[in-house]
């Protein structure tokens, strides 16, 4: 089998505040492979961001990465430790070997140059020689993306925001770079303009081989573009697996939680449950596995012993207990209850409604 | 004679100037819109549409916190802009708004128990300050908060979902008849999400009507009702939801919903999206259709002629030319009315 394109190993990057660290990464590992995309799905605050920053090392303080590997092999059989080159070294391969697309991205155009001289100075920037031979290959990127070349032209309030953000993909791929590395690309665009953002990311891989990590808390949206998932909880993984199979048949009660939580146009129409309960505070994480007050088929084990992940089958990895205890009959039954959907809250409301009286007109007032 | 509808929009229209001197057309972000709410019980209708489209115009003028240039919003049957004292009190009662972001909403200098109190006062829901903190602790847990865990808090000190959710605690307080939620949950998480429309679900069982504003047509189908679309400030289609997302009948509509992520990863899209249908160019003219210059079945008459709103099946309607002849009967004359129920 071929090398893996990237991998990550026991990351850990904390936030480092006057209430204690805040342990956003702790302990992700995962493996990218050749030409594939790999999305990392999960809430807000579950540190898929943050996982992105420490592989492209641009933590920021009060941010620290405390410990892990991430090992750059790209196309090649030697890896490099991106976490242990030297800032210089580091620069050399952003964007040449390693490449970023930030959340918000097509806000991150200067409004006053032009798209060409944007894409000219990152090029240059980035240890690109030639500025003749940058300004030849800049028609060409704009055509990979999707756009016309007088695009070149424009600045970028003359754009759309999906078309912003595909100069933003043309960019992180004007060096060629082995891996790609995109948070959200798509959040905040209009429906159509994210299926073009889509799609411009799969016609990227497809022509110029890329090995991509796509972030984003959108189901629907790894459904059309990933072939890999990993499903992040609370800085840490719950879940890996092929894309088909996990929607289809999700492993973790987190995972199941989240694909029950979708809504399928033209599926019947029934309450979906959700996952109860918050998402726990970076400072101080449940102990045992970090899901189990949230989760519905929690046992003892479960609040005393962090779950490692461990394979299931081929492809396929999960961190809970119930595969090591063989309790996969309640995963089934969690599948059922999940998908069948009782109407929680408003029953709740119900409750609540029935003993509080609505006065209207009352004397306390202004 | 049946009682006149919750609410009424007739032949909205707000535009803004823009331009150097008058060198470019005004731009007409409501585009004589006309709707129909609560015509028959309550009810939650989508408004969908892409950014620019002129949902949120909408909603601010239906808040009354902006006016329109030509038309009229009917409450009850009265036009809102003639409403004073008492009755634009009422209204503002019962009329009531959550925004997109749960973050900017907030007065960073008070405690969040100040959105829960200034209504109990403004509105006189409490006779006594015991009966009014029973009341929002009961709204607070009725929205799956625990008071103690939010009252006394700013609001930097709570998370988004937090947030979002003392404004539907806020809501149950105020029990309004008719909610406007602009884009109420895209900032919020799925899970999160899920909860949030149940409550706007509850919250019509109870008799509390909605217009939910989105971009996301996967919630809109979840909360079902009926669906508006909106495109350059103009109506294009309207139709129940199911309908409308299954199959849509006007070209715009068609080019949003093939654009909805299948959350089925065996079902992915297949080609690529047209770039023409995709990118708006200048403003449309006001004699011709507003998707005239993205349309793949545009015609002639499109570019001279702004269509009316033609039947396509039962209640729903397009206003495209390629529906002209479904149903004769259909014109724009007999839309303007308020259909007989």
């Amino acid at each position: 089998m071929a090398a893996p394109a990237l991998v990550v190993h026991g990351l850990k990057v904390y936030y480092h505040t006057s209430r204690g660290p805040f342990r956003v990464v702790d302990g992700v590992q995962l493996e990218l492979e050749q030409d594939e995309i790999l999305g990392i799905a999960g809430e807000s605050g579950c540190g898929k961001s943050t996982v992105v920053e420490g592989i492209l090392r641009l933590v920021a303080p009060p941010g620290r990465i405390e410990a892990g590997r991430v090992l750059l092999y790209g196309n090649r059989a030697e890896a490099v430790d991106v976490l242990s080159l030297a800032e210089e070294a580091m620069r050399r391969i952003r964007w040449t070997r390693l490449a970023y697309v930030p959340q918000g991205s097509m806000n991150s155009l200067n409004p006053v140059l032009r798209v060409r001289e944007q894409m000219l100075d990152a090029m240059l920037d980035h240890g690109a020689r030639s500025r003749s031979e940058c300004l030849d290959r800049i028609p060409i990127l704009l055509r990979a993306v999707g756009l016309t070349p007088s695009t070149a032209e424009m600045h970028p309030h003359q754009l759309s925001g999906g078309m912003r953000q595909r100069v933003v993909i043309a960019n992180s791929i004007s060096l060629n770079p082995e891996v790609v590395v995109a948070d959200e690309p798509t959040t905040g665009l209009d429906v159509h303009a994210q299926r073009q953002v889509l799609e411009t990311l799969l016609r990227v891989r497809r022509e110029h081989r890329v090995a991509m990590i796509f972030v984003s808390h959108d189901l629907a949206v790894h459904a059309q573009l990933v072939d890999r998932l990993v499903v992040m909880y609370a800085g840490q993984v719950m879940e890996i697996g092929p894309v088909v199979p996990m929607f289809r048949d999700p492993r973790h009660p987190y995972s199941l939680g989240l694909v029950a939580s979708m809504v399928r146009i033209g599926g019947p129409r029934r309450r979906l449950f959700g996952i109860p309960g918050l998402a726990p505070s970076p400072l101080e994480w449940p102990g045992g596995c970090r899901f189990h007050p949230r989760c519905p088929y929690a046992f003892d084990r479960c609040r005393e012993v962090v779950p490692v992940l461990q394979p299931l089958e081929p492809g396929r990895w999960a961190a809970c207990h119930l595969y090591a205890e063989g309790l996969t009959d309640r995963l089934a039954q969690a599948r059922r209850e999940m998908l069948a959907g009782p109407a929680a809250t408003g029953a709740r409301l119900q409750e609540v409604h029935a003993v509080d009286q609505h006065a209207a007109g009352g004397e306390y007032g202004e | 004679m049946s009682e006149a509808p919750l609410l009424q929009v007739q032949h909205l229209t707000r535009t803004f100037a823009g331009g150097h001197r008058g060198q470019r057309l005004a731009l007409r972000a409501n585009d004589e819109i006309d709707l129909t709410l609560g015509a028959s019980g309550p009810e939650i209708v989508s408004l969908v549409g892409e950014s620019g489209s002129g949902k949120s115009t909408l909603a601010r003028i239906l808040l009354g916190l902006d006016r329109p240039s030509v038309g009229r919003v009917l409450y009850h049957g009265v036009d809102v802009a003639k409403l004073r004292g008492r009755a634009w009190w009422q209204y503002r009662r019962e009329v009531q708004a959550v925004f997109q972001d749960p973050y900017g909403i907030y007065n960073p200098f008070y405690r969040v128990d100040r959105v829960l109190d200034r209504p109990v006062r403004h509105f006189r829901l409490a006779a006594s300050r015991r009966e009014a903190d029973e009341k929002i602790d009961g709204a607070l847990r009725a929205v799956d908060l625990r008071p103690q865990d939010v009252l006394g808090r700013f609001p930097h000190q709570l998370s988004g979902g937090e947030r979002q959710r003392i404004m539907l605690a806020r809501l149950y307080l105020i029990r309004p008849r008719l909610i406007i939620a602009d884009e109420p949950v895209s900032m919020i998480d799925a899970a999160l999400r899920t909860m949030f429309l149940n409550i706007l679900l509850d919250f019509r069982d109870q008799g509390i009507s909605c217009l939910f504003i989105t971009h996301n047509l996967q919630t809109a189908y979840y909360l079902g009702g009926r669906c508006l679309v909106l495109y350059r400030g103009r109506m294009v289609e309207s139709g129940s939801i199911d309908e409308v997302l299954q199959e849509p009948a006007h070209p715009y509509t068609r080019v949003l919903v093939s654009s909805i992520p299948s959350p089925d990863p065996t079902q992915r899209w297949s080609g690529e999206l047209p770039e023409a249908a995709v990118e708006s160019g200048s403003p449309p003219g006001p004699n011709e259709c507003a998707f005239a210059q993205r349309c793949p079945h545009v015609m002639e008459r499109c570019r001279s002629e702004r269509p009316s709103h033609h039947r396509v099946s039962g209640d729903r309607e397009a206003a495209c030319l390629l529906f002209e002849d479904v149903v004769p009967a259909a014109k724009a004359t007999d839309l303007d009315r308020p259909k007989p129920t």
